[in-house]
């Protein structure tokens, strides 16, 4: 479904991704991990379309992203830097993107908001971070996108919504594949729901593989005390013990 | 079109931005509303409204700039907020549907207010009749009558119509042509400003580096026009010469930032001929186009991750950097200059003024106070600006010379026309086109002296500088500077073109360059007084004085602005004669002006008294009156239309006594004594 082949990206004299290739399968839930500067973001702003790459080929279904109005309008995005029109409440940003995304599902966005506990006449700025963020994944979801990017999702928010989140995601996946990716700091609950993962440093791939299977190699591997090792051992593994060595060797 | 225009963003940016028009309807209204107020019948209320159709009104003018400026500071918002281009570049959108769409929704928030004022203004001007109050359409100088008896004349500003082949002269207007007129000029100029400031946007990642572009941008072609004449000034004239005066410098200044304003001047190299509205109106359109086209290419280009930069293209940061150092250099200079008079202190001041703007440059471009960082680059800078400056002296002194310095081969001129700046700047190019001479043996003398004039002008670069109207004295000057006048040369070429020169001297110059016999020659003083050449076009002359009585009281003569006497010459031969006197004393009193040997304070202090006194009394001046094509006399219809003020003597004191004997003596025209009567100008 999503595609990206030996990609490179220089902010002037900074190389913020350096032929980094990944897939990611339709119907999948992929987790983007990384230590903090590695390139997560940048990753997912060159499939929302937000930067263009300076080589390689970054698409979906075979199109590529960049300027193409047509596969963003079968993507949702919501991002770790939250932006909504100043003055609006969220009925009004639903009014806009219902008339933005072909897609869109009215009874859906009602459902989500309501479960959410959020005031579609409260403007969006005075909602807490956490309410910001729920409000912006209902927006998303209600879009029924066919590709879900999420660049930390849940930080900041409170175990319930946290898993509520899950669940929404998870549903959506299940009833019409849905191929979602997401990036995030807290392995342990990107470990409960990503079926594969991609470890990035310093603007390069150091290991994607099935979630299940990287688990059981590593148990293999013997460099853990218990198995299956959990996805933040993992990751603490690979990036102090060389990590570009131990992930050729999975 | 649905392709390109994303119809749900489109009407959101609207929806959002709905305040924009609402406010700058409000404003527009408020330029209606005083004159509403009064009653129509009240001559200067007329006056308003004039001015709002013929686009004169300081706030009208004001918004129509300042509209579009914020429409498109909140349609192209994204290029200022990391936040906002995230979510933008994220939309399902192309780039081309993003720019566009917003690039319409900024035109129309514009164009909405411009409609609604347009609309609100057609009513009061219908009912009142004022389109239909305006006379003269087809001419410069329009006459305009209130219903109270007070009259005003307004030049160089005609209320263009829409209708096709204009108004017919004398004809009642309706009040929707010229409304419908008014709304598309407003209207294009509204997407010219919009066009202007979505380039100077899309170049900008910072606001505030994006306002000071979209104030800068308009005038970079009079900034660079203004560079050249200031070198070539300089290279002429040395420091002896400068601008007449501050605020002639600065209206023009403002006005060149117009494009429609720079085609008239290159067209006619003068600013006060008419224009119909096509070619303004084409001119704007194709530079709006391009304008649009410019954004369209940079709005492309520029890098999303850049948001937030002060500019987005390192290149041309380095430029904005450097020009900004180079107006600084130049600033500073001309500072060091002026308070010394010294050129080692102006070097001193370029050095100075460079770095320091260089500094404050880069703490704009970097959005920082730490800027020790850039200082390596201030050599490569401060190198480029000296290397700029070699070249332009290298160009002037041996590129320009020969351009500057020509004077036309004697076969080549067909007439010549000579005049100082202060009474030649009232003259239009038809009517010294009409008056200039055409004797071989003046063409011959004008060119010899303007010869004088290059060989001596060396001389003019020791003369410290004078500027502002003779306000500004220095201490090395000293009892032997008279007057300063500027000089113009006007060559007619046989081929049509015209060369003109003016140069900017003192009084002891022209004696010692030996022009003063020239410049004392009836060619010269009666040059600019069309009158004099075309007297079968005086329908009758009009003196109008108040002489000075003794005030017993006060021990000395004082004017009273009560009440005035006239003497109208009506006969066709008494005119002829009246003119005669009129050059008579003309002549015997620039003679003695110029010959006499004032301070400069004396003749700051004479010329502005007559000034005052212009105002004051207009008796200090005869008033001569035209007659033209299908227009009654002023005694039968009140319409008539006068020579502008500075195209008659500017007689004073006693020469006016002397012609009054003069006129006196002859026994030419009717005296009668009236009331003075307030006119207007």
């Amino acid at each position: 479904m999503i595609n990206l082949e030996n990609v490179n990206k220089n902010f002037d004299d900074f190389k913020a991704l350096d032929n980094l290739s990944m897939s990611v399968a339709k119907g999948s839930i992929y987790g983007l991990v990384g230590v903090n500067g590695a390139g997560k973001t940048t990753v997912i702003k060159h499939l929302a379309g937000i930067f263009k790459s300076d080589a390689g080929v970054i698409a979906v279904d075979g199109e590529n992203v960049y300027d193409n109005d047509k596969v963003k309008s079968r993507m949702g995005y919501v991002s770790d830097d939250l932006y909504f029109f100043p003055q609006y409440n969220l009925k009004m940003l639903a009014r806009f993107y219902r008339n933005m995304y072909v897609n869109w599902n009215t009874a859906r966005f009602n459902e989500l908001v309501e479960l959410m506990g959020l005031d579609q006449k409260r403007r969006v700025g005075r909602f807490s971070k956490g309410m910001q963020k729920q409000a912006a994944l209902a927006l998303a979801l209600s879009a029924t996108p066919e590709v879900l990017l999420l660049d930390e999702p849940i930080d900041g928010l409170d175990p319930i919504v946290r898993s509520r989140i899950f669940k929404w995601i998870i549903e959506d996946v299940a009833d019409r594949q849905m191929t979602v990716l997401i990036s995030s700091h807290n392995l342990k609950e990107m470990d409960g729901i990503c079926d594969t993962v991609g470890i990035i440093k310093d603007g390069k791939m150091l290991l994607e593989s099935d979630l299940d299977e990287l688990k059981t190699k590593m148990s293999e591997s013997g460099a853990f005390e218990h198995s299956p090792p959990s996805l933040d051992e993992i990751f603490i593994h690979l990036y102090e013990n060389h990590g570009k060595e131990v992930a050729e060797n999975v | 079109m649905s392709k390109i225009i994303n119809r749900a963003l489109l009407i959101e940016q609207i929806k959002r931005f709905w305040a924009i028009p609402a406010l700058s309807a409000l404003i527009y209204i408020l330029a209606i509303y005083m004159p509403m107020r009064t009653e129509i019948s009240d001559w200067w209320t007329m006056r308003r409204f004039i001015d709002i159709v013929i686009m004169g009104n300081a706030l009208q003018l004001f918004n129509m700039v300042l509209t579009p400026v914020v429409a498109a500071f909140c349609t192209f918002g994204m290029f200022f907020n990391k936040k906002a281009a995230t979510a933008f570049y994220s939309m399902p959108l192309s780039k081309n549907q993003l720019f566009a769409t917003n690039a319409l929704a900024g035109i129309i928030l514009s164009v909405i207010p411009v409609l609604v004022f347009s609309l609100v203004l057609l009513l009061p001007i219908h009912v009142q009749d004022v389109a239909g109050n305006v006379n003269h359409l087809l001419y410069a100088v329009g006459t305009f009558r209130g219903a109270g008896g007070g009259s005003w004349s307004q030049t160089a500003a005609v209320p263009l119509t829409a209708l096709p082949g204009g108004f017919v002269e004398g004809a009642r207007a309706n009040a929707f042509p010229v409304i419908f007129s008014l709304f598309m000029q407003m209207s294009l100029a509204s997407i010219f400003y919009f066009a202007v400031a979505w380039l100077a946007f899309s170049m900008a990642g910072h606001g505030f580096v994006a306002l000071c572009l979209v104030a800068v941008l308009p005038f970079v072609p009079t900034l660079a026009i203004t560079f050249v004449q200031a070198v070539l000034q300089l290279f002429v004239y040395g420091f002896a010469g400068g601008f007449t005066t501050g605020i002639f410098v600065f209206d023009e200044f403002l006005a060149y930032h117009n494009p429609a304003v720079w085609s008239v001047f290159i067209r006619h190299g003068t600013l006060s001929r008419m224009e119909g509205i096509y070619i303004p109106a084409l001119i704007y359109i194709v530079i709006a186009v391009a304008l649009f086209a410019a954004a369209w290419f940079v709005s492309r280009a520029r890098k999303t991750e850049r948001t937030g930069n002060s500019v987005i293209f390192n290149p041309v940061k380095h430029v904005l950097v450097f020009v900004f150092s180079f107006i600084g250099m130049i600033i500073m200079g001309a500072i060091f200059y002026d308070t010394s008079m010294s050129i080692a202190n102006m070097y001193v001041g370029f050095v100075v003024g460079f770095a320091l703007a260089y500094i404050v440059a880069q703490m704009i471009a970097e959005k920082s106070f730490m800027v020790l960082g850039k200082m390596r680059y201030l050599p490569i800078f401060g190198g480029t600006a000296a290397g700029i400056y070699v070249v332009i002296l290298i160009v002037t002194q041996f590129g320009l010379g020969f351009y500057v310095n020509r004077i036309p081969a004697r076969d080549e001129v067909y007439a010549v026309f000579v005049t100082n700046w202060f009474v030649g700047s009232g003259i239009t190019e038809e009517e010294w086109r009409r008056i200039s001479v055409t004797d071989p043996h003046v063409i011959e003398a004008t060119r010899t002296a303007h010869q004088k004039m290059l060989d001596g002008r060396r001389d003019l670069h020791e003369i410290p500088n004078i500027r502002r109207g003779l306000t500004y004295t220095s201490p090395q000057l000293d009892g032997t500077i008279r007057t300063r006048e500027n000089l113009i040369f006007r060559y007619i070429l046989n081929d049509g073109r015209v060369i003109q020169r003016q140069y900017t001297v003192t009084g002891d110059f022209i004696e010692s360059a030996g022009l003063t016999e020239f410049l004392t020659s009836e060619l010269v003083v009666l040059a600019p007084y069309v009158f004099f050449r075309i007297p079968e076009e005086i329908d009758h002359i009009v003196l109008s004085f108040s002489l000075p009585e003794f005030n017993p009281e006060l021990g000395q003569y004082v004017w009273s602005r009560g009440d005035w006497e006239r003497i109208i010459i009506t006969n066709r031969a008494e005119i002829n004669l009246a003119l005669a006197l009129i050059k008579q004393i003309t002549m015997e009193n620039a003679v003695e002006v110029r010959q006499s040997s004032p301070s400069i304070a004396e003749w700051e202090h004479r010329e502005w008294l007559a000034n005052d006194l212009m105002w004051m009394s207009p008796t200090m001046q005869p008033t001569l009156h035209m007659s033209l094509p299908n227009i009654p006399r002023v005694e039968e219809s009140g319409r008539w239309s006068r020579l502008p003020w500075w195209n008659t003597p500017h007689l004073q004191g006693e020469a006016i006594t002397r012609l009054l004997e003069l006129i006196d003596e002859h026994g030419l025209g009717e005296r009668e004594e009236r009331e003075m009567r307030v006119i207007q100008y």
